[in-house]
């Protein structure tokens, strides 16, 4: 189970421009393995590559330097008919000339499969993906999550080696796309599909992968769980990608064993676990999330500050605070029912608890 | 990009640039060096003979006046037409919208046919009901009349397609925030229009200067390029001087072509992939309606008359003179027409599914891939739509009277002129709709394990079925309506109706010219009408993908 079923290894994609004769770096000596049965996210602003590293997989694209290892194989010559990658697409590219089952079955016209079993394997994958009775129908006839069913179960029945995910949920509203997100995350745990799925939304990414890719710029920020990206980002690319954050600058003032301070100029904050390897006098930023942090009224916790603005949001409150320095920082107050509420022009008081910020170097 | 990984594109690539510098390039490059090399080494002097002789100058500037008058004429028809039928509501619409596109599909001298028929010296108009005799048609007044309204349809289809997409949501914006009708169409509608004005400006222009038949009958004394580099090549055997002349033509046209292709388009407001909208209200006053709904009755009527001048005079024995009815035309028609009529359909018939065949890969080629001279491969493929017909007669007769290339008087050499001058019009359709298309409905083909020649097949094409046979249609009428090439590669043993038409109107055979155009006209329909009834079954289809 535990063996690597993609490996991209120094991967670098040069764009000419159409204009001049610029030339684009889509992807910078991008480096990624994915262990078989592993759904892997490239998360990342448009732009920043992550459609590109897919379409290189898929085989639509070549890249300029670099190869591509399926099953330990390199198959960076091979043209995309010949990889064993099946593709959902983010308008799902569906024939809208052919039925359901047409659809579904086009991919398995490839292999050498008698009629009886097509069907069968049609049968089944469409049980599978809740598209049974649908068989001759045409897709026009289908709402968008059953059209992103039938992506999916021609992807599915082909039984590749990777499964390629091109933002396949941009399209639906906010709703199924949730549920649709659910639905593809059990499906391919149920089928234990190596998987690489391109989004720019971080809540998707976060919910569907066992990893995260961040890319910025056609390069790799950071690669992690979705709890590391979240709580332990390399970058500020990444914490402020990834959710709500505060950055509060700061310089190291003190240094003992695995303990230091930080001096935020205003105050300091004392006994901090160091997490990385630190310098006395070094510039750091502290990462903190908005609902690390606790309000109380003012001068009964760590820092002051004033509100200057509030919002209602169902199940928090968010307050955005005006430190001493002039910094900007969120707060988020969740289960407010029963809480003290603040009103803006008013005085409050920032506490945290100091094991969950998290300490990033500035260069 | 890919790079040497589909071996069927990269071998089709090469065949079709071979195919295209064999018959479209290499016919012209022969018509360049017979013109500056008259007697084996190169010199001007058949230019400069053009220039010092008055009569031959003249018919340079006499070509270009033609082509100025008609452009600016048929475009003003063709915007007054388009806008009555695109932003107003006016009734009759649809019947209206059907006649103006008539005089696309008829062979081009039948309005010159029916023009002498009405207003020539023993018209029904001057002579019989007028009774006037001093009066002639022939010459440039007569010309720009017959040629305004063959060509003012090219005009009215390009202008309906930019006038159509232009939204009714600006127009309705501007008469919200203050505008009067006529200031919404002064500072709206007019100027999101002038792109498309210049094009079919530029278009009618080219195709004005480049018209053999109708001058060749009533030019009179009138004389234009295609037609003296016509009597130059064929009558006076002076092959260099045809060829110069013919170069003359085509400089002009393939400036005119260059422009709009490369410059006017580009300054076009509005999308491609707009959806065309009808108007959702009027934009003009109720006077002003009327005006329109005027002038299209007007138009109407001009163009039925001259249709139903051309089955009379199928009819009358001898117009002019004995208006009894016989059908003493069409037994002589069918005597000396029956072979031209069978070579015809056989030459149109073969050539018209190569042409939509060969149309359709280039579109797919120069849309979805990505090779080494794409952008040389589709200039050169819409080319042939700039070159004059005369160009293209001469350039054939010049490269293919002698070996490897030894084609003359036979029915490849027609039907291959079909195939490559008229290929652009699939061309244009094909990568027009391929746009259309969402690309990643044929990458999810390749990706699912089928290669570029079966993607094609079964994903491509099905799905630009509409714009295939729209070009076949379109493609089945130029080859039957054609003259100005066709008429330099007839032969005794392959003729064309066209050629024999105007030879009958020639001989002032007016009857038996106007039952051979009817004939041709039938065809034409019928296929027409059965190219519909493929496209009508898909039109589920072709809903399904705008």
């Amino acid at each position: 189970m535990n063996d690597t079923a993609v490996k991209l290894t120094d991967i670098t994609k040069i764009f000419k421009s159409k204009k001049s004769d610029d030339k684009v770096i889509a992807v910078n000596n991008f480096e990624l393995k994915i262990e078989s049965g592993e759904l892997v996210t490239l998360l990342g602003p448009s732009g920043c590559g992550k459609t590109t590293t897919l379409r290189m997989v898929a085989g639509f694209e070549t890249p300029s330097s670099g190869s591509i290892f399926l099953d330990g194989e390199d198959v960076v010559n091979r043209p995309a008919n010949k990889r064993d990658t099946a593709m959902v697409f983010q308008s799902y590219g569906l024939f809208p000339h052919m039925s359901i089952f047409e659809n579904i079955t086009y991919g398995l016209r490839f292999k050498d499969m008698n009629k009886k079993a097509v069907k069968e394997k049609a049968r089944e994958i469409m049980e599978l993906v809740g598209l049974s009775g649908y068989e001759n129908r045409n897709p026009g006839e289908l709402s968008g999550g059953q059209q992103q069913r039938v992506a999916l179960a021609r992807a599915l029945v082909v039984e590749p080696k990777v499964l390629l995910f091109d933002e396949p949920l941009s399209n639906l509203d906010a709703k199924l796309r949730e549920s649709m997100r659910d639905e593809i995350r059990k499906l391919q745990k149920r089928l234990s599909i190596t998987s690489l799925y391109v989004t720019h939304d971080q809540i998707e990414a976060m919910s569907i992968s066992d990893r995260i890719v961040v890319m910025n710029k056609g390069e790799i920020e950071q690669i992690g769980s979705p709890e590391e990206i979240y709580y332990k980002p390399d970058t500020k690319f990444v914490a402020d990608f990834i959710g709500k954050v505060n950055f509060l600058s700061g310089k190291v003032s003190k240094k003992e064993g695995n303990s230091i301070n930080i001096d935020l100029g205003y105050n300091q904050i004392e006994g901090i676990k160091q997490k990385i390897d630190l310098n006395k006098n070094q510039e750091v930023t502290i990462v903190v999330r908005p609902e690390s942090l606790i309000l109380a009224e003012s001068g009964k916790g760590f820092l002051d500050a004033e509100v200057i603005r509030k919002t209602y949001l169902g199940s928090y409150y968010q307050y955005v605070l005006k430190m001493p320095d002039e910094n900007i920082i969120t707060v988020d107050v969740v289960n407010p029912i029963n809480k003290k509420e603040y009103n803006v022009g008013g005085k409050v008081s920032v506490s945290f608890p100091v094991d969950e910020l998290h300490i990033i170097a500035e260069a | 990009m890919k790079k040497n990984k589909d071996s069927i594109t990269r071998i089709t690539v090469a065949v079709i640039f071979s195919l295209i510098a064999l018959f479209v390039v290499y016919p012209l490059i022969k018509v360049i060096i017979e013109s500056v090399m008259p007697n084996g080494s190169f010199s001007l002097s058949e230019y400069k003979y053009i220039f010092q002789k008055e009569w031959l100058r003249r018919t340079f500037f006499n070509s270009i006046k033609l082509g100025v008058i008609v452009a600016t004429s048929s475009t003003i028809v063709g915007y007054i037409a388009a806008y009555s039928l695109y932003k107003v509501k006016l009734p009759g619409r649809s019947f209206f919208r059907q006649i103006v596109m008539l005089p696309l599909i008829s062979p081009p001298f039948m309005l010159t046919i029916s023009i002498i028929l009405l207003l020539g010296r023993n018209g029904l108009i001057t002579k019989k009901i007028l009774g006037i005799t001093s009066y002639s048609i022939y010459g440039l007044h007569g010309l720009v009349l017959v040629q305004t309204l063959c060509m003012f349809p090219i005009a009215y289809r390009v202008l309906t397609g930019v006038l159509a997409r232009i939204s009714p949501e600006l127009e309705n914006a501007a008469l919200n925030l203050g505008s009067t009708k006529s200031y919404v169409f002064r500072s709206i509608t007019f100027p999101l229009s002038i792109p498309g004005v210049a094009s079919a400006w530029l278009l009618v222009f080219v195709t004005s200067i480049a018209d053999f038949a109708n001058p060749m009958v009533i030019a009179g004394n009138y004389d234009v390029l295609s037609v003296q580099a016509y009597l130059q090549f064929t009558g006076m055997y002076n092959i260099p001087r045809g060829s110069a002349l013919a170069i003359m033509l085509l400089v002009p046209a393939f400036i005119a072509f260059v422009v709009e292709k490369y410059w006017i388009s580009r300054k076009s407001f509005i999308t491609v992939t707009g959806k065309p909208t009808g108007a959702k209200q009027d934009m003009v006053s109720p006077t002003t309606k009327n005006l329109l709904l005027g002038f299209l009755s007007s138009l109407t009527f001009v163009i039925l008359l001259f249709y139903l001048t051309v089955i009379a005079g199928s009819f009358f024995k001898l117009w002019g003179i004995d208006y009894s009815l016989t059908l003493e035309h069409f037994k002589y028609s069918w005597d000396v027409g029956f072979d031209s009529i069978k070579d015809t359909i056989f030459l149109a018939s073969v050539a018209t599914p190569f042409t939509g065949m060969l149309g359709m890969i280039i579109a797919y080629l120069v849309v979805r891939k990505n090779f080494y001279g794409k952008h040389i491969l589709q200039f050169s493929s819409l080319l042939s739509f700039a070159v004059p017909g005369t160009v293209v007669g001469i350039g054939y007769v010049l490269a293919f009277n002698e070996k490897p290339f030894l084609l003359t008087g036979t029915a490849a050499i027609i039907i291959l002129c079909f195939i490559f001058r008229n290929m652009p019009v699939g061309l244009e359709a094909g990568i027009a709709s391929l746009k259309q298309i969402d690309p990643s409905i044929e990458e999810a083909s390749t990706d699912l394990g089928a290669d570029s020649a079966y993607t094609f097949r079964k994903i491509t094409l099905p799905l630009i079925k509409p714009a295939f046979f729209s070009g076949l249609s379109y493609s089945f009428v130029r080859a039957m309506t054609a003259v100005s090439a066709i008429i330099f590669l007839v032969s005794a043993r392959w003729n064309h109706l066209t050629t024999l038409i105007l030879a009958q109107t020639e001989i002032m055979r007016l009857g038996a010219a106007s039952v051979l155009s009817l004939i041709l006209i039938a065809i034409v329909m019928f296929v027409f009408y059965l190219m519909g009834k493929f496209i009508g079954d898909d039109e589920d289809l072709s809903e399904m993908m705008t």
